[in-house]
């Protein structure tokens, strides 16, 4: 009796008992495995590991002394106290927050709307739109250090600038060795810097159906309200997104400067200088990994909050 | 003419379009062309230095304000000189010894960051799991996490593991999430699975699935990544300049140019070499255009 209910039990469709390890199912794993150790073994190293140690870094100091490249690892609050004081007393923090927040707004407030009206004409396949396409994405696909230099000659004696200065009768100098270097940074970004956001939004306005568009038209839109009331809140979700990335990389406005200026004439930006004293590429900055850990975590907790509220209020817009 | 007239009383022009609508048109093409001859005016200009006769034309043309001038007569001669020319940038590398340091480093790097990526990417999408999940849930965290200051760690640890320097720092560029993650993630999203199922059925592995099966129909799309990514390596001096300065590419030997002091050299010969440099990406995008702006361009992030 006990074993026809066994049997009954056994024939209920789905009930029978597979396998765990088939011999498909040990093939699969092995070429998913194949795919992914490496990968996974890396991303640890080099992302995991690189972030975790940053973190205690930030916490450690080193005491030299004990002979040629030997040192100890002594944990402390000075690269704190360092950050507290590049903030409050040598001002060269705030300063370069200064210049991060400049050219974040300047990525947002002009050249974002640019961009988008860029990209809407472009869309619209204005005259000659296959060549301001081309041309708008040329300066992301040059070195920007080519870029530099091209833009350096330009201010440089002998060049327009200096050809134009002298033609007004005014003596030479170079603006991108004054105090005013930091607005021709801007200007180059501005110049330089529709390409990327050109892709994502061009991208995002061919998917917008046709048919919304004509029956815009039928209902006399002009292009203003078409690209404000019909494409706008289309692609809201790609410009969310570009918002959000540009937020996150508040600290990744490095672009020109290191061949620009080197940091100098006070155009040095956060990003600047934790690529500075992590690496010691830039010459007149002794090179301090610990100092730039701190940095780095400290713009870190202040950043982290503001992505996760604009995140936040960005994508309830777009449920909305 | 009765019928244009009414037209125009309506606001629309002889083509049926608006007024406003042609104006607002005329003003943006007149906006887009000079910021498009401002774009090309920085290459004219470097191509225009890069023709002067000689060194002491140059600094002839630099005292006289004259330097965006077309040279007379343009010495083509300096695009050999070029090859030279770049050694005293860092007193060691040549040019060509630039150029080929930009291209094995380049499509090393650029090749392992773009396979592992397709192939990661292929995995999450078509083998769903707890664990694949995760790893792209991942992922999403990983690209939205603001997290600054990890430079200096990772400089300690390629000193420690002797990376700095070294052709073996290439191993970094095997990524979890590298470049270009969620379009490559996309589009082998846009692929069906019942194709690899067929195969399947037909006894083919899942090597040779992937590999004769899927990956030949997604090809054309990432390849335009691929581009991209190409484009990225080779115009990237700051990691040059952080990690790889004995192994110097093109794009670092224009940068070091850029923060000289002072040059003792022939600077349009310089010029032709920095033109001469961008040749490559330009060929690139040239060839591939279309496909970078079919693949990337129409169909990239949607909104």
């Amino acid at each position: 009796m006990k074993e026809e209910a066994e049997v009954k039990i056994a024939a209920v469709p789905g009930k029978e008992k597979k396998p765990r390890w088939t011999q498909a199912k040990k093939q699969e794993f092995w070429f998913v495995f194949s795919i992914l150790v490496l990968p996974i073994i890396c991303f640890l190293v080099f992302w995991l590991y690189v972030n975790f140690d940053s973190l205690l870094m930030a916490f450690q100091r080193q005491r030299f002394g004990l002979g040629a490249d030997e040192y100890e690892l002594y944990f402390t609050l000075e690269n704190f106290e360092m950050v507290f004081d590049g903030f409050f007393r040598d001002d060269d923090l705030l300063l370069a927050l200064r210049n991060t927040l400049l050219f974040y707004a300047v990525a947002l407030v002009i050249v974002l709307p640019l961009s988008i009206l860029m990209a809407y004409f472009v869309y619209k396949k204005i005259l000659g739109y296959r060549v301001f396409r081309t041309v708008t994405y040329l300066p992301t696909i040059i070195t920007s250090s080519a870029l530099v230099v091209l833009f350096q000659y330009t201010f440089y004696k002998g060049g327009p600038f200096s050809a134009w200065l002298t033609a007004h009768g005014q003596p030479y100098y170079n603006p991108l060795a004054t105090d005013s270097a930091i607005v021709w940074l801007l200007v180059y970004n501005v110049i330089f810097g529709f390409g990327p956001n050109m892709v994502v939004l061009g991208g995002a306005m061919n998917s917008i159906s046709e048919e919304v568009l004509e029956a815009g038209e039928i209902d006399g839109c002009n292009w203003f309200q078409e690209l404000i009331y019909l494409i706008l809140p289309m692609i809201w979700p790609t410009i969310s997104t570009i918002l959000v990335l540009s937020l996150a990389g508040i600290l990744s406005s490095t672009g020109p400067i290191l061949a620009m200026t080197g940091g100098h004439y006070d155009t040095a930006t956060l990003n600047f200088l934790l690529y500075a004293y992590a690496t010691g590429a830039v010459t007149w900055i002794s090179q301090d990994v610990h100092y730039a850990s701190a940095i780095g975590l400290v713009m870190t907790l202040i950043t982290f909050p503001i992505v996760l509220l604009l995140r936040k209020f960005l994508f309830r817009r777009n449920e909305v | 003419m009765e019928k244009t007239r009414k037209i125009r009383k309506n606001g629309r022009n002889r083509h049926g379009k608006s007024v406003s609508r042609t104006v607002v048109y005329a003003v943006a093409f007149t906006l887009m062309a000079l910021y498009s001859l401002l774009v090309l005016y920085f290459f004219v200009y470097g191509i225009l230095i890069s023709l002067k006769q000689n060194q002491n034309v140059f600094l002839a043309d630099q005292r006289n304000d004259t330097l965006f001038s077309l040279p007379n007569p343009p010495n083509f001669g300096n695009y050999l000189a070029a090859f030279t020319e770049w050694t005293n940038i860092d007193g060691k590398n040549s040019f060509l010894m630039m150029l080929w340091h930009s291209i094995w480093r380049t499509t090393s790097s650029s090749f392992l960051t773009w396979f592992t990526t397709a192939l990661v990417c292929y995995v999450l999408v078509h083998y769903k799991s707890k664990f694949t999940n995760f790893l792209y849930v991942l992922g999403l965290f990983v690209s939205m996490l603001p997290l600054y200051g990890g430079q200096g760690a990772q400089w300690r640890l390629y000193h420690n593991l002797h990376l700095i320097n070294s052709p073996a720092i290439t191993v970094v560029s095997i990524t979890l999430y590298g470049a270009h993650f969620f379009y490559m993630y996309a589009f082998w999203k846009g692929i069906d699975h019942s194709y690899a199922e067929a195969a399947s059925i037909d006894g083919a592995n899942h090597y040779q699935i992937l590999f004769r099966v899927m990956l030949p129909q997604v090809l054309p799309s990432i390849i335009a990544l691929f581009i991209m990514q190409f484009i990225t390596a080779w115009n990237d001096y700051e990691s040059t300049a952080a990690y790889m300065t004995e192994y110097p590419n093109l794009a670092y030997g224009t940068y070091a140019f850029s923060v000289m002091s002072s040059y003792a050299g022939n600077i349009p010969a310089y010029f032709a070499g920095v033109m001469l440099s961008l040749l490559p990406v330009l060929a690139l995008f040239v060839a591939f255009q279309n496909t970078i702006m079919e693949k990337v361009y129409f169909g990239g992030l949607k909104g």
